[in-house]
């Protein structure tokens, strides 16, 4: 059923559109040509701006994460697509301007109501999150063992090291579990980091995170701190503030030097 | 696989503005050449500049990319082997094709489609009268503005470089079956896409929202 179907999109996918002699496409083509430097500093200036500003891009949609390959769920309904509007032309109406004040002071409210009501896991798991600690570390020279044997809490690296760093729980954990890295750097700074590298769990809840230095956060020379936070998925934190306090994650300290 | 951009990427995702300004730069002309593919095989309404066009839209996309802690950004994962201009050429795809969604119509919302007409084993006719009608552009872009980017990998590593599926599960980490399985769910979805661009199996006219079909089971 729709192999026809499926070779000719496949076939018209591999056509590239810009390449043909047609108006149309030698109009796009030529829009092509290189930006000046103004032009595209411009466009990445405004782009950065409405992020700072909390604005979504136009075709965001709830189902992002809904893939064809989980279950036989369909496909969501299309979200709403924001007509593209000149930059020079971009301007809000006092409609959607109340809406976004209006929105953002319930969501301000909401978050002043979730900070005041004291927190309490509600999975027991999560609740009873064991110490973790480092039992492997390399990368770099050893800075700081607590005893020979022992696998070091500091080390030294060069900035395109990878680190592969392994930490297991006093009792075994359930996983799914993922890890995040709050990076303390050598100003006091800290920055949350989610590794783009995947970290390998094994059915006890041992965690081995195999990175390079600047994917952990530890982005310039000199000396950081590299806390690793521990926890089933959803209930890691997303701020580096909510990082900073005690929640249902485990924490794991690490030195790291990144030579200069 | 550019080591460069896993680094480059890495730096910007600790959130410093500066790497995630110098990675911005870095995909702007990858986005604009994809967002002009993407107006090419919409068809795109005339009356506009098309150069102001790609530059908006290229703001959306590096937008989608950044926002929400740049979320659609971590989901590159190099070792699948795609490289970030790939992966972010699929991104593209995708976030323009529901952009456009207004101007091409909304396929999705037509008229219930009849399980039958979704099962049936011969689709050689619908895929002439869609070449015919030149309209398989326009169902390429309504399937990516409803696949999430693994779909999209998965459809170019299936249906594109027609990979053998075993082949396809061990690039995705899925298994054999799994692959199979969303391969029958993607003819099914993709035929009943293509029908609301048929007029002899639409009874209407493929930019009226009408009600959504059943893709299910």
């Amino acid at each position: 059923m729709g192999d026809e179907l499926m070779r000719a999109l496949g076939q018209q996918l591999r056509i590239d559109p810009l390449a043909g002699d047609d108006p149309a496409s030698a109009e796009l083509a030529d829009a092509l040509l290189p930006l000046d430097e103004d032009e595209e500093a411009r466009l990445v200036d405004e782009m950065f701006r409405r992020l700072d500003a909390g604005e979504l891009a136009a075709g965001a949609g709830d189902d992002d994460d809904d893939d064809l390959t989980e279950g036989e769920a369909a496909p969501a309904e299309p979200a709403h697509a924001a007509p593209v509007v000149s930059l020079a032309e971009r301007r809000r109406s006092r409609v959607t301007a109340f809406v976004v004040v209006a929105a953002s002071l319930a969501a301000a409210l909401l978050v002043w109501l979730v900070m005041r009501t004291p927190q309490r896991p509600t999975d027991p798991q999560v609740a009873e999150l064991p110490e973790y600690v480092i039992t492997e570390l390399h990368g770099g020279t050893a800075k700081v063992r607590a005893a020979p044997q022992d696998p070091p809490s500091a080390i030294e690296v060069a900035s395109d090291a990878t680190i592969d760093v392994v930490v297991a729980p006093r009792s075994p954990v359930r996983p799914p579990l993922a890890v995040v890295v709050r990076a303390v750097g050598p100003d006091g700074t800290a920055t949350l980091v989610r590794p783009t590298e995947t970290p390998k769990v094994s059915a006890e809840g041992v965690v081995r995170l195999q990175a390079p230095a600047a994917s952990l956060g530890a982005t310039s020379p000199g000396t950081w701190e590299l806390q690793l936070l521990v926890g089933p998925p959803d209930t890691l934190p997303a701020t580096a503030k909510a990082a900073d306090g005690r929640g249902p994650w485990a924490r794991v300290a690490l030195q790291v030097t990144v030579a200069p | 696989m550019s080591t460069d951009d896993e680094t480059l990427v890495a730096s910007a995702l600790t959130g410093h503005r500066d790497r995630q300004r110098r990675l911005a730069h870095r995909l702007l002309h990858c986005i604009r050449r994809e967002v002009a593919v993407m107006l090419a095989r919409a068809a795109r309404p005339h009356g506009r500049d098309p150069r102001q066009d790609v530059l908006d839209l290229s703001q959306e996309v590096l937008l989608g990319l950044f926002e929400r802690d740049a979320r659609e950004l971590r989901r590159w994962d190099p070792a699948r082997g795609r490289s970030l201009d790939s992966f972010v050429r699929l991104v593209t795809r995708r976030r323009v094709a529901r952009i456009l969604g207004q101007r091409v119509g909304n396929p999705w919302a037509d008229d219930p489609t009849d399980p039958v007409d979704l099962d049936a084993d011969d689709d050689e006719p619908l895929t002439r009268r869609l070449e015919n009608r030149q309209e398989l552009d326009s169902v390429l872009v309504a399937l990516h503005a409803k696949m999430t980017v693994r779909d999209q990998e998965l459809f170019e590593l299936v249906f594109v470089e027609e990979l053998d599926p075993a082949d396809v599960a061990t690039r995705m980490d899925m298994t054999r079956a799994a692959v199979n399985a969303w391969s029958y769910r993607m003819r099914k979805f993709a035929r009943a896409v293509a029908i609301q661009f048929d007029p002899v199996e639409s009874s209407g006219d493929p930019t009226t929202p009408k009600e959504k079909p059943s893709h299910g089971g």
